[in-house]
C-alpha cells in the first residue's frame, strides 16, 4: 500500500463543480440554445457571448462540463475492469485542458472581436 | 400460508482437503413463515448433512457472523426469511470477494486488518487522557446523533461482498473500515482524526470509491457505508487545502 496522498481532490473537486454546473447551467443553455433553432432568441446568445460576464459564464459552463465528463470517464474505465495507469490520468485530464483551453480561446476571440 | 412447504435450497460447498472448487449440493428444507435462513442452514446440519460448515452466533443480526450470498445477494443469514422466496429456489454462496476457507466460511482477516489500521476506537486528547472517566468524555445527545448511524456496524463484511471496487482493488480500505474512521472522526471525544486522516486520504481510501452505493443499499444495519464515505471525501479534500496553505502542520 503506498503512503502518498492522493491528488484526487483537486480532480474530485472540479468534478463535484462542474457536476454542479451542469445540473443546473447546462440544460438552460441547451434550452436557449434549441430554440434559438428554431428561431427564438429570445436572450440575444450571440450579443450575451460578447460580455465579460457572458463569456466568462460559458467558459465556465463548458469547461467545468468537461473536467465532470473526463472525471466520469476516467473512473468509468476502472468500473470497466481496464485498469487505470498514470497515462490514461494524463491523456482523459489532459483532453479536459485541452477543451478548456480551446473555450477560453473561442470566448476570448468573441470578447475581444478577434473573429466575426 | 401453509404449514411446512418445501423449499430446495442449493448449498456450496467447499472441503479444500477433498474438493478442488466449489460444486453445489442441493436439499428440500420444510419451512414456515417465521423461518429464517439461517434456522434453515441449522436444519440442514441436524438433519441432511452434519458436516456443512457455517459460521453464526447471535441469531438477531447483531454479532455480524453469519453473512453469505444469497441467490447471487450478500445478506445475514438469520435476517434473511425463506417466506420470501416462495415459490422460487435459493442459492447460498460464501460472502464475494473472499477467499473462501470452507462450505460458507470466507476468511476475512484482510478486512479486520483494515479495520484495526483504522484505529477504530476513541483516541482522547492529551488533556482527556488524565480525565476521570466521569469528567473527560461527557457528550450531549445531539453530539452523539451525528455518528449514531456509522456507529451500528457490526463488522458482517456484507459491505465488502457488495463492494465493486474492492473486488477489483483488495488493497482499497473498504466501506465499513472508511464508515468506522469517518464515525470516530467525528465523534466529539474523539483526537485521533489526523491520523485517521493519513489512511483515509490515500487512493486506497476514500478516493477509491466511485459512489456506486451497493454497500448501502445491502447494509443489514442500515448504517449507509456510501454516505460516510462522501462525507470522508470532502472531509479529506477540506484537509488537502488546508495542508496546502500549511505544509508545516504535519507532524
Amino acid at each position: 500500500m503506498s503512503t502518498r496522498r492522493s491528488d484526487e481532490p483537486i480532480y474530485w473537486g472540479l468534478f463535484g463543480f462542474g457536476g454542479m454546473v451542469i445540473a443546473f447551467a447546462l440544460p438552460a443553455i441547451l434550452t436557449l440554445m434549441i430554440l434559438q433553432g428554431f428561431g427564438v432568441d429570445c436572450f440575444k446568445l450571440a450579443a450575451i457571448a460578447k460580455t465579460w460576464w457572458g463569456a466568462g459564464a460559458l467558459f465556465v459552463i463548458v469547461s467545468a462540463s468537461m473536467w465532470h465528463g473526463f472525471h466520469r470517464i476516467y473512473h468509468g474505465l476502472h468500473d470497466l475492469c481496464i485498469h487505470t495507469t498514470r497515462v490514461h490520468h494524463y491523456v482523459l485530464y489532459g483532453l479536459a485542458v485541452i477543451f478548456s483551453l480551446a473555450a477560453l480561446v473561442i470566448y476570448a476571440s468573441k470578447f475581444f472581436g478577434w473573429c466575426a | 400460508m401453509s404449514e411446512n412447504q418445501i423449499m430446495k435450497i442449493s448449498v456450496s460447498r467447499y472441503r479444500p482437503e477433498t474438493d478442488k472448487e466449489p460444486y453445489l449440493q442441493d436439499f428440500e428444507v420444510p419451512y414456515r413463515k417465521e423461518t429464517s435462513l439461517l434456522e434453515a442452514l441449522n436444519y440442514i446440519k441436524d438433519f441432511l448433512e452434519p458436516e456443512l460448515s457455517f459460521r453464526w452466533s447471535c441469531r438477531m443480526a447483531v454479532c455480524g457472523s453469519c453473512g453469505m450470498m444469497v441467490n447471487g445477494v450478500p445478506k445475514l443469514a438469520c435476517k434473511t426469511f425463506l417466506r420470501d422466496y416462495a415459490g422460487k429456489s435459493m442459492k447460498i454462496e460464501p460472502l464475494a470477494n473472499f477467499p473462501i476457507e470452507r462450505d460458507l466460511v470466507v476468511d476475512i482477516s484482510d478486512f479486520i486488518e483494515k479495520l484495526e489500521r483504522i484505529k477504530p476506537y476513541i483516541i482522547p486528547s492529551k488533556e482527556d487522557e488524565n480525565k476521570p472517566l466521569t469528567e473527560g468524555y461527557i457528550q450531549t445527545p445531539q453530539q452523539m446523533t451525528s455518528y449514531l448511524q456509522f456507529a451500528q456496524c457490526i463488522n458482517c463484511g456484507i459491505c465488502y461482498a457488495a463492494c465493486p471496487q474492492y473486488k477489483l482493488n483488495k488493497n482499497f480500505i473498504g466501506p465499513a473500515a472508511l464508515t468506522l474512521a469517518y464515525r470516530y472522526n467525528i465523534d466529539s471525544r474523539d483526537a485521533g482524526a489526523a491520523e485517521r486522516m493519513k489512511l483515509l486520504s490515500l487512493d486506497e481510501g476514500v478516493w477509491s470509491c466511485t459512489f456506486v452505493g451497493y454497500c448501502s443499499q445491502v447494509c443489514p444495519k442500515h448504517v449507509d457505508p456510501a454516505s460516510a464515505i462522501q462525507l470522508g471525501k470532502k472531509a479529506s479534500a477540506i484537509d488537502y487545502v488546508i495542508k496546502m496553505f500549511k505544509p508545516g502542520e504535519e507532524e
